[in-house]
């Protein structure tokens, strides 16, 4: 039903509008190039439709130009229109183009692409032109689009997300496209501050490290810089520029220099266990030995046996001296030396088990950690 | 469910076995058993018992309850009587929540019991039993259980009068005791206004007060007097987060695991605690380094605030700084969330903590069948003794002491007394017919008053015994129904919460509604119903958002996204102004919206659909006050860019068996603004993006295997993605293995990409192979290699002049740590080398780092050389000096008394003749001991020169920066 009326609103806009031509002379139709990339192409692939009763000759001009930017390409060209509609793009033009910069113009013409950003193009026709004057009216249409990056950079090295000991890393990256030694590239790199992603790191956070010019795939990050900071997440990338002109760039990767592995994370002297209290919600770390609170209410003494399963569920041969727990009533504290006693694999998890008298079971799981890796 | 049903029966046949079993005593064709009740609650103001029982079929149940104290005289008193019609049961087991105050109920409480229950919520010290009675509506059957109940005198749990004494004692180093001297004014007051009188005494080092409402002892709290405030707040705060401490668990006052645990949910610590972390940092320079874009003098100001609003976590968290007075696309933000994951972790802690304290109350259980069951059994065995004893002494055959009651002793005895008297007096009479000894008389009359004495006494003595029967019996009774309550208790635990959690393995991937749903039993009623549960996340405010690779793939959003859990799926939607930033750093505003479901996983499958669209904003066409003035006649001219562009998207993430994963998105964009013509240009695939990626492990290795594929067509547009890969398509495919007990580490990856943004199309590829070892005897070694390459067809060279590219990075470490009893040395070497070749022009760029590092208890040294070294061929370097560059740093760091930070080094680079740049800097910290107050600062010193011809420049810069935490707790009482 929507389509039916639809169809039904355009007709008689249409047909207002061709009244219009009718009227007012003359109508520039973009409709080919609505949403559509601007090329060398396409670039005169519109219609004039002219109202009027005889030819004109008309100047044309074309203008393409860039949101937040000096760039511009601009073209004009006489010709003669007839009544009805007149296809410019079939018409043999070749028009005179100038352009801001001559690097717009290779880009254009060689490349048949536009820089990336939101750019207009309008073109102006004006009837009844001669000897370079015309007091008819200007009529004219315009389209917006937006072109994309047009080409992709890739970051090679430190990997996405990598640790990294160094404070000066090298950065590479390598690129895909037809005219490598012209490009210069910028190489940023960014704080990320908590709450942000990459993306969100490198657009909004002004940069620590900016340099641009480069004509290198690979930059270490120099010693004249700021200087990076530890455990820091950064934010890298890499933007092309063609003889000043932004074309694309890389996504965006993350690196963190660290110090090393498990360093001070892990307390040595951690903190007593009570077993029965203990539910394993958390990771918790065993740095060569465990220490475990019993607190036992119910007898005035009870042996608890412990049983050791390694992450695959199999049972871990106990030394004796280890294996059995002496309670008394009240509160005990007692500390297994795996380090010296019962040598288990560094960071692998582990789970104890500890059973009463009673035969209640008690289960801590625990992830050991050998005490020589760490630091102390 | 099969487990859970096993489960059920396993403990259906272990408790049968037992003698006196809850199951032994209902009727065979009784349509209900096992009928069982927990003790009276509040939440919310409100009064509700929970009801269980087994039903043979779904009916409707009209419920009656009625609660006696049981006194010591053996008197009882009816404190509520509530009956209710209309409720559900359907077939096994059920729980009904039958709530005081609801249309389908009356209930008469007595008033002053009333009183004093809510004035502690708990009830009242003392003994109970609570008569229930289950009706079926439908075919009229009743069924009848008396429960017994007691609460203790001593009041160990957390009760809601805790947050208030907590309150009065504060929280410091004064003993409890010195405190409660000196606040007892305010104690009484406290308790004054909940209706209660306490009366405070010292014992043996402990505070007591016992608590009176009205006439009804509420119990005894217990403060220890010689522990400090601090220690005591401490260990009531694990007290609320404590099964154990419940004191819930002895057999003469058990509850059920599920009341116990929602008891515990109502009083949890969790959700009453303000946590905020509140930083501000000023950095000041007399310039800025070469190349940085930051200002270097500047003003920072972060807060993080996690607080509970009407029991949900919440997180509010804001960053401003003064460097986005000069930009476009600013860095501060605030964000208002609702913190899910705290409240998933919150809901697995509460299934993790219930499945083990359930296997704990199981063992316990068989201690107590051993324990109690033999207690009865000796009682039993006291009591038969006693009986038969009792029974031959008195000549009594009235089959036990069923038949017996106290009056008829009495007549037993008396007319066993009356009995001998009468023969004592018949002798006497025929004596006296028989013999004229008179004076005899009067002694045999004394002789039938003794007996008639020793008749009585022998009664009383009888009765004494038979008291103790009787006291005996009840003992016997009484653990009985304990043993056999407690057993029920178990058994709906188990039928009720374990049965349904206990199989929960993948926590991970079940929404916090799911974990609800399935844990309903444990949470209290608020939390299971309430809409929160349901909530996967809430923001507002401006936050980077995900949804899928080709909609919203991490911008900034300022608006609000919410989704929310519907059962099958998990629904969702956004609305905001989404921002595009380009490289330099230009802001584009786009009005954007957003709807997704995604449906519950299915066989490890799930499945999603994503709508976004989008908009240019209003202050992008220049509408409102911020535009740019560039856009004219929007309306009219230029129908494709203003009209919305919708993205339809489908996304997919899947598992097979246990060691393949598989995810993909297919996404499609539309303009419906668009003309006709000039959609006829493009193709339907053009429009189209999708990728496709699977990893897999290779079973019984460590060797895992990932792979991809990605495809965006020439159309596809989303004007508000960070970056858009139109027009390419990319493959990789990585490998990755740990070999030697994880000694060895293998890596091998390679990416191929196509472009088709230009008038040709370009590919290029890009190879990386990495080994590694891990050992902590010899030095560890890593290995990586990259090589890259362009590759171009003849015909496309032929159209356009090109270059081909190829090059390779290296990079090489090894490491090697020395350990000693008070210290730790460790070496670390990196090499990297990157060379490239584009036609003939080669770049080679290389650096070399060495660093030790010195470790001890709390301080640490480290020093650091390196050399980087650039062959830029006929390139232009912007500092040809620094091309060829040696550089060396130390530090040294540690701690200076028990709370002040220090870090100190200096750095020296020699590029080009003579030293290039060098510099120092000391940083500082220092945590207040009675403040949460830290507070930080750091100063730089550097001089350096960035040609051989400039003249030297000296950079002063410094910060400092105040961070302070608040903990808060926020009372629900």
């Amino acid at each position: 039903m929507k389509r039916i009326t639809g169809f039904i609103v355009s007709i008689v806009l249409l047909l207002g509008s061709a009244a219009a031509y009718a009227q007012n002379g003359l109508f520039v139709n973009m409709a080919f190039l609505d949403g559509i990339a601007v090329t060398p192409d396409n670039l005169l692939n519109y219609q004039v439709q002219s109202g009027l009763t005889k030819a004109t000759h008309a100047l044309v001009t074309g203008t393409i130009r860039y949101r937040n930017s000096t760039m511009r390409i601009s073209y004009r060209f006489e010709c003669n229109l007839q009544p009805g509609i007149n296809n410019l793009s079939t018409a043999g033009i070749r028009p005179a183009m100038v352009y801001s910069e001559p690097a717009l113009r290779e880009l254009f013409e060689q490349y048949k692409v536009l820089p990336q950003g939101i750019y207009e193009y309008c073109v102006e026709v004006t009837p009844n032109f001669s000897s370079g004057e015309s007091t008819s009216e200007k009529y004219n249409e315009c389209v917006y689009h937006k072109s994309e990056d047009i080409f992709l950079i890739n970051l090679i090295d430190p990997d996405n997300d990598a640790k990294i000991y160094e404070y000066n890393p090298m950065l590479s990256w390598t690129v895909n496209y037809p005219f490598a030694s012209e490009l210069k590239y910028r190489l940023r790199v960014a704080e990320i501050k908590e709450g942000q992603n990459t993306t969100v790191a490198i657009n909004r956070n002004n940069p620590v490290y900016d340099e641009k010019n480069l004509m290198q795939m690979s930059q270490v990050y120099p010693v004249y810089a700021k200087p990076l900071q530890l455990n820091q997440p950064y934010a890298w990338t890499v933007d092309a520029y063609y003889k000043g002109i932004l074309l694309g760039g890389a996504e965006t990767w993350k690196f963190t220099i660290i110090e090393d592995s498990l360093l001070a994370a892990i307390n040595t002297n951690p903190s007593y266990v009570d077993v029965q209290r203990e539910q394993g919600i958390y990771t918790m770390y065993a740095p060569g030995l465990l220490k475990l609170k019993y607190d036992l209410k119910d007898l005035k003494t009870d042996t608890l046996q412990i049983g050791l399963l390694d992450n695959e569920g199999k049972t871990v041969k106990m030394n004796k001296g280890l294996s059995i727990l002496d309670a008394k009533y009240g509160d005990n504290r007692f500390i297994l030396n795996f380090h010296e006693e019962q040598p288990l694999k560094h960071l692998q998890q582990y789970t104890l088990t500890i059973t009463s008298q009673t035969g209640r079971i008690y289960k801590i799981s625990f992830k050991y950690v050998n005490p020589e890796l760490i630091r102390k | 469910m099969r487990g859970a049903f096993i489960h059920m029966l396993l403990l259906i046949i272990v408790f049968s076995g037992n003698e006196g079993s809850a199951y032994g005593q209902n009727p065979p064709d009784s349509f209900f058993s096992l009928l069982h009740c927990d003790a009276v609650y509040i939440e919310s103001g409100n009064l509700f018992e929970d009801v269980y029982f087994m039903s043979a079929g779904a009916t409707k149940v009209s419920i009656s309850l009625k609660l006696y104290e049981l006194k010591a005289t053996n008197d009882s008193i009816l404190l509520y009587s509530v009956s209710g019609t209309d409720f559900e049961a359907g077939r096994g087991a059920n729980r009904l929540t039958v709530p005081f105050k609801d249309r389908r109920v009356k209930a008469n409480i007595r008033e002053d019991w009333l009183g004093a229950f809510k004035s502690i919520e708990r009830m009242p010290a003392g003994n109970y039993a609570c008569i229930i009675q289950v009706k079926n509506t439908d075919a009229g059957k009743d069924y009848t259980e008396r429960i017994l109940l007691s609460s203790d005198t001593l009041i160990t749990e957390y009760t809601r009068l805790d947050g208030g004494i907590g309150r009065i004692l504060g929280n410091g180093s004064i003993k409890v005791s010195k405190v409660l001297d000196s606040k007892s004014a305010v104690l009484e007051r406290y308790y004054q206004k909940k209706g209660i009188a306490c009366s405070r005494r010292s014992e043996a080092g402990k505070e007591l007060l016992d608590l009176y409402y009205g006439s009804w002892y509420l119990g005894r709290k217990e403060l220890p007097s010689d522990m400090t405030t601090g220690q005591y707040a401490q260990s009531s705060d694990a007290l609320r987060n404590n099964l154990d401490a419940t004191g819930k668990d002895a057999l003469s006052d058990y509850h059920s695991l599920l009341s116990r645990f929602r008891d515990m949910q109502n009083t949890s610590k969790e959700n009453t605690e303000l946590v905020a972390d509140i930083s501000l940092s000023g950095n000041f320079a007399n310039g800025q380094e070469p190349n940085s874009g930051l200002s270097n003098n500047y003003y920072e100001g972060r807060a993080d605030v996690e607080l509970p609003l009407f029991d949900i976590p919440v997180q509010v968290s804001g960053f401003y700084t003064t460097q986005d007075m000069h930009r476009q696309a600013k860095a501060s933000y605030i964000h208002f969330r609702y913190d899910a994951e705290k409240a998933r972790e919150q809901m697995l802690k509460l299934i993790s903590g219930f499945n083990n304290k359930y296997s704990q109350a199981l063992t316990k259980g068989s201690g107590y069948d051993l324990i109690y069951g033999q207690f009865v059994a000796k009682l039993q065995q006291e009591k038969d003794r006693s009986l038969a004893n009792f029974t031959k002494q008195y000549g009594i055959d009235e089959n036990g002491l069923s038949g017996l009651s106290e009056e008829r002793l009495q007549q037993i005895v008396t007319e066993r007394a009356e009995q001998q008297g009468q023969k004592l007096t018949d002798s006497l009479k025929n004596k006296a017919d028989t013999s004229a000894i008179a004076n005899n008389l009067n002694d045999k009359k004394d002789k039938a008053l003794a007996a008639k004495q020793q008749a009585e006494e022998k009664y009383e003595k009888a009765k004494e015994q038979y008291q103790k029967l009787l006291e005996l019996q009840q003992k016997i009774d009484k653990y009985k129904a304990l043993l056999e309550q407690y057993k029920k208790s178990n058994f709906y635990d188990s039928a009720m919460a374990y049965g349904k959690i206990k199989d929960l393995k993948n926590y991970e991937n079940m929404s916090c509604k799911d974990m609800a749903k399935k844990a309903a039993s444990l949470l209290p009623e608020s939390k299971t119903k309430g809409m929160v549960t349901g909530l996967v996340n809430f923001d507002a405010g401006m936050f980077p958002k995900y949804v899928s690779d080709y909609t919203m793939s991490g911008q900034m959003m300022k608006g609000l996204d919410m989704s929310y859990d519907i059962g099958f799926a998990t629904v969702g939607g956004s609305y905001g102004k989404m921002e595009y930033i380009d490289r330099n750093g230009n802001v584009e505003g786009y009005k954007a919206y957003s709807g997704r479901i995604e449906f519950k996983p299915v066989v490890k499958q799930t499945f999603g659909f994503v709508y976004y669209g989008y908009s240019p904003g209003k202050s992008l066409l220049g509408g409102g006050s911020g535009g740019d003035g560039f856009f004219k006649d929007v309306d009219v001219s230029m129908p494709s860019f203003r009209n919305p562009v919708s993205i339809l998207s489908a996304t997919y993430k899947g598992e097979i068996g246990d060691n393949v994963t598989l995810s993909g998105e297919y996404a499609f964009s539309d303009k419906p603004g668009q003309s006709d013509e000039a959609k006829e240009q493009v193709m339907f695939m053009d429009k189209s993006a999708y990728n496709f990626k699977a990893a897999a492990m290779i079973p019984q290795t460590d060797i895992e295997i990932e792979s991809g594929y990605e495809h965006a067509g020439k159309a596809f547009e989303n004007n508000t993605l960070p970056v858009l890969l139109a027009g390419t398509d990319r493959l990789f495919i990585k490998t990755k293995g740990d070999f030697f007990r994880n000694f060895l580490t293998l890596g091998a990856e390679y990416n191929y990409l196509i472009q088709k943004s230009f008038y040709s199309k370009g590919s290029n590829s890009k190879w990386g192979f990495d080994i590694a070892t891990h050992s902590r005897r010899y030095p560890s070694v890593a290995l990586s290699y990259k090589p890259f390459s362009t590759f171009r067809s003849f015909n496309d060279t032929l159209n356009i002049a090109q270059k081909p590219i190829s090059g390779e990075v290296w990079t090489g470490k090894a490491n090697y740590q020395i350990k000693r009893q008070d210290r730790a040395i460790r070496f670390t070497l990196i090499y990297s080398r990157n060379s490239s070749t584009d036609d003939t022009i080669q770049y080679k760029s290389s650096t070399a780092q060495l660093s030790t590092m010195l470790s001890k208890k709390t301080t640490m040294l480290m020093v650091n050389i390196g050399h980087s070294n650039i062959d830029a061929g006929s390139y232009e370097t912007a500092y040809p000096i620094y091309n060829n560059s040696w550089f060396a740093n130390a530090s040294l760091g540690g701690m200076v008394g028990e709370s002040i930070q220090l870090t100190g080094g200096i750095d020296i680079t020699k590029a080009g003749p003579g030293i290039s740049k060098y510099g120092c800097f000391v940083s500082s910290g220092y945590a207040f001991k009675k403040l949460p107050l830290t507070i930080r600062g750091n100063f730089r010193y550097s001089n350096f020169r960035m040609a051989e011809t400039t003249s030297r420049q000296q950079l002063v810069s410094g910060g400092i920066e105040l961070s302070w935490r608040i903990k808060e707790k926020l009372y629900t009482d």
